[in-house]
């Protein structure tokens, strides 16, 4: 049976004319003015000439309509009469409308088809020619509105997130219609088969040892012959009846070994073609879900020139890694912020014309856009050569929006300053434009990153640019790995992050340090961490002595300056990787999880935290015994050191026994080990953010009823009331922070501390 | 050997006969208005309080749950730890039919023994909806029982609180088993996942 058998002719067109608008428009935008290449002219008026045969199949007189002036287009510019560039906007908003077509159900085509009429005339009139001037001017007026309905599904700049709830729901009811009909199956099923078929290349990896079982079989089989041979011949020297039993005996094992040879070499033939099989529909089953991410890369072409005619600026996107594969679900996730860091970029980042004459820039600006694998991460990064950031402008910003005291931004570093820009509706420019400028999207896109597990840094230089890197998870695939046994449970750790693996001696300092020797003469000695530490966030002790097996993680290129004690190593295998069941939450130190040939969980970690855990319970682990202990005790969390550092002092003011925690996930595991009878959490954090540490918290029993007060950037009412919601007692604004007023929250909720000033540290 | 068709014909016919007489009579004077009185009567008011629950035990609990949120009773399943919540009610993650399921301890939300020692130990699995499934370990598994269900009593016992449990099933043999209320036990099975 064909693959398309079981779609109707309705679904084939709309498929092919999804295929056919995107090539359409990749070809457009390379059209230069008056360009009269003949083999671009020549491919564009078959894909029209295509869609239009694939119309008239199902009745869309419309699409037929158009997709004919289209193709009389291409074919007057073949015969010498050139497209000029104000054509090509015509022919794109008509590719726009195919578009739009492709993603309109059977039963609603009709009704589309009469709702778009007069749009249809009027690009017909412009591209072929003919009269109904009118009409002309309804396209001039309908095509802004086409462009944004196209793009409305990605465009967070310059959409509120809910404009229409109905017509929202409509888009992406046709997009949901467009993407189950490029799968044909849903995405849930599609996950379940690729689990399967990696399950399967797991199985396989049985297969194989069953192989060399049988060997072992074979071999003692030998040497059981062997044996009967040597008792035959001892028999020789005894009575006749014992020689011939052997010999029946030697007989029966000589056919046994024949015939487990037989096996043998089948198996082995076995073994070999479901390897093959299992490793060509895994990858068959794997492709089909990963998208090159030079998929996205024609819309956003469209956006920059769109955008950059209408600001009157020169620019050119510059695209290298398009055939990067991407999962698709992530790239989906990632045409939005994609779209809205071009629109920054265009707006705020690239200078007038004239500025950049002035600063001695090339006229034309450049966007450089990239897509790469990184340690089996998806690294993408978008730079621009603008005048970068004004960190000071935004710093002054904050201050204004009395998001931060002048004192406190004065200590901020400029990576913390530059944090504001992720704020919901933080924005230093004083207009709103139509292209950006409205303060809401950067917080968007950290949030839409987050949300994939991925993570977004801005990096600054003043007069030369700016430049946002997006890193996401490529998860859903097989993974080699190493298996490492920590009391008794076995791990899996990615093997691409290894750098070596060693049995070594381990000594121990007088201050309980233990450490290895460095990998040359001379070298310092690398500190060694029990690999249980960072995953229990714990100080699990080192084993000191000879032949201990270490491994070394690497990171961004370098081996990590840490050592990991594991008690030993397993095995290193191929496993099928398994996204953790959401209801899970958020976990500290594992990315996924896989099942052995055993059909036994096993956690693969990640490895990024573990070094960070580490480092941390290195750190910090004396520090939170010593002042996180007794009652009065206040575990502080943020992922601003300088906010960190003014409350801890605060408090510490107001004799409170002090802990800190980076983010949520750190202090959800501080909380599960240590007694605390305050939370103070700000809101916004990486890992996981406070208003999921307060569920957390709220859901535990033991921890029920600790109270908490969420302290947060964030002042509006909503944001206020979800920290309620979610379970805090209080909520404090940072912007209209006044320690007194804390203060006095504090012992409402806890009472006055009751520890002597000198116990509690400073 | 003789056609059985030929010797029934005879019979068949007066059968016949005598059935076409019976429907053709008239119908009996007020059969017609009699039926569609009794027809128009409204049902009596009828409580199906017939339940289906597993009944199993933990530490010195007998309790049930309704068989339909049941998806399997299996041997003790293999628990693979999680880092960071050995200590909370959460014992880490299962394999179950090809899938890795949260295993949770509801012997310590109960506050009741966690030791699983016996042989009789199984693991049941719920399911709340499609694709939500959750593993718990029991000290044993009694047996499914169907019966009448009713409120709660005095004479019931007070072990499980009545955030837990307000109804009991009276089986055959007129035994009163504890039922679990379905949305507390989802939630606080989801409480200790997460």
């Amino acid at each position: 049976m064909n693959d398309f058998d079981d779609l109707s002719i309705y679904e084939m067109f709309r498929m092919e004319a999804e295929e056919q608008v995107e090539q359409l428009q990749t070809r457009l935008l390379a059209l230069k003015d008056g360009d009269t290449n003949e083999p671009t002219l020549r491919s564009l008026m078959r894909g029209a000439h295509s869609l239009k045969g694939a119309a008239r199949v199902v009745g869309l007189n419309a699409a037929v309509r158009l997709t004919h002036a289209m193709e009389e287009r291409f074919v007057a510019a073949q015969g010498g009469h050139a497209i000029t560039q104000t054509e090509v906007d015509t022919l794109l908003r008509a590719n726009d409308l195919l578009r739009d077509l492709a993603a309109v159900s059977e039963e609603d085509a009709p009704s589309w088809s009469a709702s778009k009429e007069s749009e249809i005339d009027a690009l017909v009139t412009a591209l072929t020619g003919a009269d109904a001037t009118d009409d002309v001017a309804v396209v001039a007026e309908a095509a802004p509105k086409e462009k944004s309905t196209q793009s409305a599904s990605s465009n967070i700049a310059d959409e509120p997130r809910v404009t229409d709830p109905e017509s929202a729901a409509a888009t992406s009811e046709h997009e949901r219609r467009a993407t189950d009909m490029n799968l044909r199956i849903t995405s849930q099923r599609f996950d379940r088969i690729i689990a399967m078929s990696s399950d399967n290349l797991v199985q396989s990896q049985a297969l194989v040892r069953l192989q060399e079982q049988m060997s072992r079989i074979q071999h003692r089989l030998e040497r059981l012959v062997r044996s009967v041979a040597d008792a035959r011949r001892k028999a020789l020297l005894n009575p006749e009846k014992q020689a011939a039993a052997l010999k029946v005996i030697m007989a029966q094992g000589e056919r046994d070994r024949a015939r487990i040879g037989t096996l043998l070499n089948e198996l082995d033939r076995m073994v070999h073609t479901h390897e093959l099989n299992s490793e060509r529909l895994h990858q068959e089953v794997l492709h089909a879900r990963l998208r090159p991410f030079g998929d996205v890369v024609p819309n956003l072409r469209r956006l920059v020139r769109d955008v950059s005619a209408e600001m009157g600026k020169k620019v050119v996107l510059q695209v290298s890694g398009e055939k990067t594969e991407v999962d698709r679900d992530i790239l989906e996730k990632l045409r939005a912020p994609l779209e809205h860091l071009l629109r920054n970029a265009l707006d705020h980042g690239l200078e007038s014309t004239a500025a950049r004459i002035a600063a001695g820039k090339p006229e034309e600006g450049t966007v450089k856009m990239r897509a790469r694998h990184v340690n089996g991460r998806l690294v993408i990064t978008l730079s621009d050569d603008g005048g970068g950031v004004h960190v000071a402008a935004v710093a002054r910003r904050a201050i204004d929006r009395g998001l931060v005291k002048e004192d406190t931004a004065a200590v901020l570093s400029e990576a913390e300053t530059l944090e504001f820009l992720f704020l919901p509706g933080f924005s230093t420019r004083n207009e709103v434009t139509e292209i950006s400028g409205r303060g809401f999207g950067l917080d968007v896109v950290q949030s839409t990153v987050h949300e994939s597990g991925g993570a977004v840094k801005i990096e600054n230089a003043p007069g030369q640019g700016t430049t946002f890197e997006i890193t996401l998870p490529v998860t859903r695939s097989l993974m080699r790995v190493m298996e490492v046994e920590l009391e008794n449970e076995v791990y899996a750790v990615p093997l691409n992050r290894i750098s070596r693996i060693a049995a070594v001696t381990v000594a121990m300092d007088a201050e309980g340090r233990a450490s290895v020797e460095g990998r040359s003469d001379g070298d310092e000695r690398i500190p060694v961490m029990h690999m249980m530490s960072a995953l229990q966030n714990t100080n699990a002790p080192v084993q000191a002595g000879a032949a201990k097996v270490v491994f070394f993680l690497n990171e961004r290129g370098q081996e990590a300056p840490i050592a990991f004690q594991i008690d030993r190593v397993v095995n290193e295998t191929t496993v099928a990787v398994r996204q953790l069941d959401p209801r899970l939450g958020r976990m500290a130190a594992i990315a996924a999880v896989t099942l052995t040939e055993q059909n036994v969980p096993m956690l693969i970690v990640e490895p990024d935290d573990i070094l960070r855990l580490s480092l941390q319970v290195q750190r910090k682990a004396p520090a939170v015994t010593s002042e996180g202990e007794g009652r009065g005790s206040v575990l502080v969390v943020d992922d601003s050191a300088t906010v960190r550092q003014m409350l801890r002092r605060t408090l510490l003011r107001a004799r409170y026994h002090v802990a800190t925690a980076e983010h949520g996930a750190e202090a959800w595991n501080l909380l599960q080990v240590q007694p605390f009878d305050l939370l103070v959490s700000d809101v916004d954090m990486p890992e996981m953010n406070g208003i999921e540490l307060v569920e957390h918290v709220r859901g535990n029993a033991r921890l029920a009823h600790l109270p908490i007060i969420l302290l947060s950037y964030k002042g509006r009412d909503e944001d206020r009331q979800r920290g309620l919601e979610a379970g805090a007692d209080a909520y404090v604004t940072k912007g209209e922070f006044e320690e007194q007023a804390f203060l006095q929250v504090v012992t409402d909720l806890v009472g006055p501390a009751e520890l002597p000033a000198e116990e509690s540290g400073a | 050997m003789s056609d059985p068709k030929k010797t029934e014909v005879p019979q068949m016919t007066s059968r016949l006969v005598a059935r076409q007489r019976f429907f053709a009579r008239p119908i009996p004077e007020g059969f017609s208005e009699e039926w569609a009185a009794a027809l128009a009567q409204p049902l009596p008011e009828t409580q199906d309080t017939k339940a289906s629950i597993l009944e199993f035990r933990i530490g010195d609990l007998q309790m049930g749950i309704a068989s339909r949120y049941v998806k399997a009773v299996t041997p003790a399943l293999t628990i693979c730890p999680v880092p960071h919540r050995n200590n909370t009610a959460f014992l880490g993650l299962a394999a179950f039919a090809g899938e890795v399921i949260p295993c949770v301890s509801l012997a310590r939300i109960l506050g009741a023994s966690d030791a699983v020692t016996t042989v009789d130990a199984k693991t049941i699995v719920l399911e709340e909806r499609p694709g939500e499934r959750w593993a718990f370990r029991v000290h044993a598994v009694l047996g499914v029982s169907t019966g009448s269900t009713h409120e709660r009593g005095a004479e019931d016992g007070n072990k499980l609180s009545s955030d837990w449990c307000d109804s009991v099933l009276e089986d055959e043999r007129n035994q009163r088993i504890n039922i679990l209320k379905p949305e507390t036990v989802f939630q606080r099975l989801q409480r200790a996942t997460t």
